[in-house]
């Protein structure tokens, strides 16, 4: 080679640029992608949701309860829709009894879902059954839990274990009974549970769902199904304290619908953002979303403060009359 | 005596050529030209980290002054390729450095000394082009790596993240640097006015077919590389709208169509420039 | 009888509508042969055919027995000096010869070592890691002179390669080239001054206007040329120290200073380079930098032959 030294210095400065820089990006990368497979918060509860289940949720009351969104939703709404009603009813108090839920869907034949849902927090046991049983319930016990039966509204209701309530049909809470005795709970699908890689960790809410699973059709009206027949898996994850913050992940069947899905969704909002003069209270919603795709993915992103969730709220003007001294 | 009579392979003839001309194209006067158009976008980065170290931008990710931001480090940076590297520093560079290939050492007068030497003329055109694209990316690339560092972390953007998608920027400038370079390789072989052609070509006709519908933009390269670049498409502004609602109505080609359509385009005109070289007098002034 | 190096048959180069050369047919034996002509002959263009730059607009020509045009095998049989002066400036001349090797097939210590032998013959041993950009006029031409025969070819083609050259510098350049033909080997070199080209060859083509007017042992246009004064053109350290100097001289018949320079008229043009190399190699008169021809010694000469 006749290179100069001026020239294999310029070419050695480039390439130690470059080498450094892609140790370092690899390096971060690997870090960010290592929290979310081993340490994506789990609760344990979800060993009671069966590994068929389709689609996944996660929510942690306790945090959003004590978050400053909600504290200032309070000032305007003291108590949410129906919470109050939802007390009677079950004996829990939203704001207080309950630390987490986590809910899943599961297949139940060909066309049909079932929901449950895994409550985690302080209850007091006695007082949840003797309201069950006023209102025409049934105690028994099945593998050494107490399970509850509402016949007339076929719900069902077990004490897992201290402060761990189930809810749902009767003979998926059995088999949230009998899942630790037998092939393990959600956590071993590794399909599913995969999804979580694009949930931020931390997040104070999060749902993931595989929509390309043959047996977990039938919980979407019809034309919603239609509509998402292209998206294989979706994942959502939010983060609440001052405002809300959150991605929605959606993986497409393959790249081009994942294009058309991403052109689909530019297009919507090119025009929302065309049409946001009659609605000003949307601008910030509008503003915060991004939208991002990469291979099969599409990836919505948005920020609210809480000024801006508090614009968003439809009957806003006549909560702050409500609530005004 | 040489040992035979026989012309080198076309490879190890090109790179004979490229250990020659790299230096020679590093050194030009271009290379201040270069060091601008890459080194703009590290200031550009350097005063918005600047800016970012101000109390008005302590309000944490997402935040302004206390007030919510749509853009956060990851999105500056994806507009920061697109318009400054792939819509300008990549085709510019390749107007600039691949008509001069062989117009300099025509200009120069030194193509003689090449042209009189055991080597195909196919084979010079090939090392200089070799050499432009290792002179390009030895600074493009550098300077997109800095950039990356400096302004994704800005407003809560995460280094290790985004990763992922600066190996495709990456990747995407480098072959934006070959198309291009290979295209205005050809312009400055076939065309008297090479420069002028080529910056009609990336100024007037790229941007024009690249959102008018119809097939004109298939006679483009920004339109393949920005088919691979879907992240870096700027957003909000009326441009973007307007090409939302024109692709919409468009089915846009899928990633392997665009790679293969880029891979043509270089092959063709690479090969293309080569024979015209071949086939062309080159005759110098006194 | 040995085989030409260098066949052309009705061989013509048009630029456009300019013609620069016509119908030539020439045979050049092997050995020393010049190429004479005043500027715009055409010289040029029948080297740029012969070194397979140009295609021909008619004809043909073979070089070493093989076509030229779009053949780069048989460039390695050919050395080619250029007369512009145009290098990669920031090149030493040790990198550049190099790196042209390495173009023609020489690499690693063979290259170095071709490189090392070919700056030695030149006489730029001392100045061979110095940036050619940095070269005075002499040592360019030197070192333009060292990449054409680095490679050692079988025909080394020069087109002007004395212009510009200090008288040492001329004698140096001449001798390489003598030498080269007593190797065997052959060279075309091209020149707008006969006395230059006397220095290392009798055997003379004559061009003018794109046509061969005569070739072989010229002896009646020696005659011819010697009637006609003969302007020479020196730059020097002390231009009225060397004027004073050559004013001594019988054959010259007149003198001037033209823009720091010494511009001579003689009618020897022999004896006049010949006491000028002595000059220059001595301190009297101080140094010589670059001695020139003008062009216009030639046209008379030439268009007198024309009309006879």
């Amino acid at each position: 080679m006749t290179m100069t030294t001026r020239t294999r210095y310029v070419l050695l400065g480039g390439a130690g640029v470059m080498a450094v820089g892609l140790a370092g990006g690899l390096v971060a990368w690997v870090s960010s992608r290592l929290p979310p497979l081993v340490a994506q918060e789990r609760p344990d509860e979800l060993r009671y949701v069966p590994p068929e289940a389709t689609i996944l949720s996660f929510a942690n009351v306790r945090e959003v309860m004590d978050s400053n969104l909600r504290r200032r939703l309070r000032e305007i709404q003291p108590e949410l829709d129906g919470q109050r009603e939802f007390q009677e009813r079950t004996g829990i108090d939203l704001e207080r009894d309950i630390d987490y839920i986590v809910g899943g869907l599961v297949p139940d034949g060909p066309d049909d879902t079932r929901g449950i849902a895994i409550l985690a927090g302080s209850f007091d046991a006695d007082r949840l059954e003797t309201l069950a049983l006023e209102q025409g319930g049934a105690a028994s016990d099945y593998r050494g839990r107490r399970l509850i039966t509402i016949p007339d509204e076929s719900v069902a209701m077990a004490f897992l274990e201290a402060g761990v309530i189930a809810i749902g049909s009767e003979p998926l809470i059995k088999r949230t009974i009998d899942l630790p005795f037998a092939e393990g709970g959600v956590d071993s699908n590794d399909s599913l549970m995969g999804l979580l890689r694009h949930v931020e960790r931390g997040s104070t809410a999060w749902t993931i769902g595989r929509l390309d699973d043959p047996r977990g059709g039938g919980w979407l009206p019809d034309e919603v199904e239609a509509q998402v027949s292209q998206v294989a898996a979706f994942a959502a994850g939010a983060r609440v304290n001052g405002g809300v913050s959150g991605t929605l992940t959606a993986e497409a069947r393959d790249e081009e619908t994942g294009r058309n899905l991403r052109d689909l969704l530019q297009g919507f909002l090119a025009l929302a953002r065309l049409q946001v003069g009659s609605r000003p209270e949307l601008r910030g919603l509008l503003d915060s979303i991004q939208l991002t795709a990469a291979g099969t993915n599409v990836t919505l992103t948005f920020d609210l403060p809480s000024d801006a969730v508090l614009e968003l709220l439809p009957d806003r003007s006549d909560a702050d009359v409500a609530a005004a001294p | 005596m040489a040992d035979s009579h026989a012309a080198p392979a076309l490879g190890p003839a090109a790179l004979r050529v490229f250990d020659l001309g790299l230096g020679q194209m590093l050194w030009s006067r271009r290379t201040v030209f270069m060091a601008l158009v890459a080194g703009g976008p590290v200031l550009i980065a350097v005063l918005l980290r600047a800016l970012a170290s101000l109390p008005v931008f302590d309000g944490g990710a997402g935040q302004i002054a206390g007030r919510p931001v749509s853009l956060d480090g990851p999105d500056i940076f994806g507009l920061m390729i697109w318009t400054f590297y792939l819509r300008f520093t990549v085709p510019v560079l390749g107007v600039f450095y691949g008509t001069a290939l062989i117009a300099d050492e025509v200009e120069d007068r030194t193509v003689t000394y090449l042209f009189t030497r055991p080597v195909a003329r196919g084979a010079v055109l090939a090392g200089k082009y070799l050499a432009y694209l290792v002179c390009t990316a030895v600074v493009v690339l550098p300077s997109v790596m800095l950039v990356y560092f400096l302004v994704v972390p800005l407003l809560g953007g995460d280094i290790g993240r985004n990763f992922p998608a600066l190996l495709v920027d990456l990747g995407l400038i480098g072959a934006g640097l070959a198309v291009y370079g290979a295209v205005f390789g050809l312009v400055g072989a076939w065309f008297r006015r090479p420069l002028l052609t080529g910056l009609v070509f990336v100024f007037g006709w790229e941007p024009l077919v690249v959102v008018l519908p119809g097939y004109m933009k298939y006679l483009s390269v920004a339109y393949y590389l920005q088919g691979l670049a879907p992240h870096a498409m700027p957003q909000g502004d009326a441009l973007s709208v307007i090409q939302a609602l024109l692709t919409s109505v468009q089915t846009p080609l899928g990633t392997w169509a665009n790679l293969l359509a880029l891979a043509v385009i270089w092959a063709a005109a690479l090969a293309a420039a080569m024979r015209v070289v071949e086939r062309r007098e080159y005759v110098l002034g006194q | 009888m040995s085989r030409p190096v260098v066949v052309a048959d009705r061989m013509s180069k048009w630029y456009g509508q300019v013609i620069g050369l016509n119908e030539v047919t020439v045979s050049i034996p092997p050995g020393i042969s010049g190429l004479l002509g005043p500027n715009g002959a055409g010289k040029s263009t029948l080297l740029k055919l012969v070194t397979g730059q140009l295609k021909p607009s008619k004809g043909h020509v073979q070089v070493l027995g093989e076509p030229v045009w779009g053949n780069p095998g048989a460039y390695r049989r050919i050395g080619y000096c250029p007369d512009h002066d145009a290098f990669y400036e920031r090149f030493t001349g040790r990198e550049w010869l190099t790196a042209l090797l390495g173009l023609s097939g020489f690499e690693g210590e063979r290259a170095a070592g071709a490189a090392e032998r070919a700056l030695e013959t030149v006489g730029l041993t001392t100045a061979a890691d110095r940036k050619i950009g940095g070269y005075s006029k002499g040592m360019r031409q030197r070192i333009k002179l060292a990449q054409a025969i680095a490679h050692e070819p079988e025909l080394l083609v020069l087109d002007e390669p004395l212009a510009g050259l200090d008288p040492i510098g001329r004698r140096r350049v001449i001798d390489v080239i003598k030498a080269w033909g007593r190797d065997g080997r052959s060279v075309v070199v091209s020149s707008h001054v006969l006395h230059e080209i006397e220095l290392m060859t009798s055997n003379i083509l004559l061009l003018h206007n794109g046509r061969i007017l005569a070739e072989g042992n010229v002896h009646r246009i020696r005659e011819l040329i010697d009637e006609h004064p003969h302007t020479v053109r020196i730059t020097a350290e002390d231009p009225r120290r060397l004027a004073r100097h050559l004013l001594g001289y019988p054959h010259v018949i007149a003198m001037q200073l033209q823009d720091g320079a010494v511009v001579a008229q003689t009618s020897q043009p022999d004896a006049f380079y010949a006491e000028l190399t002595a000059l220059a190699a001595g301190d009297e008169a101080g140094a010589v930098r670059e001695v020139t021809s003008p062009d216009d010694n030639l046209q008379a000469v030439f268009s007198y032959l024309v009309e006879h």
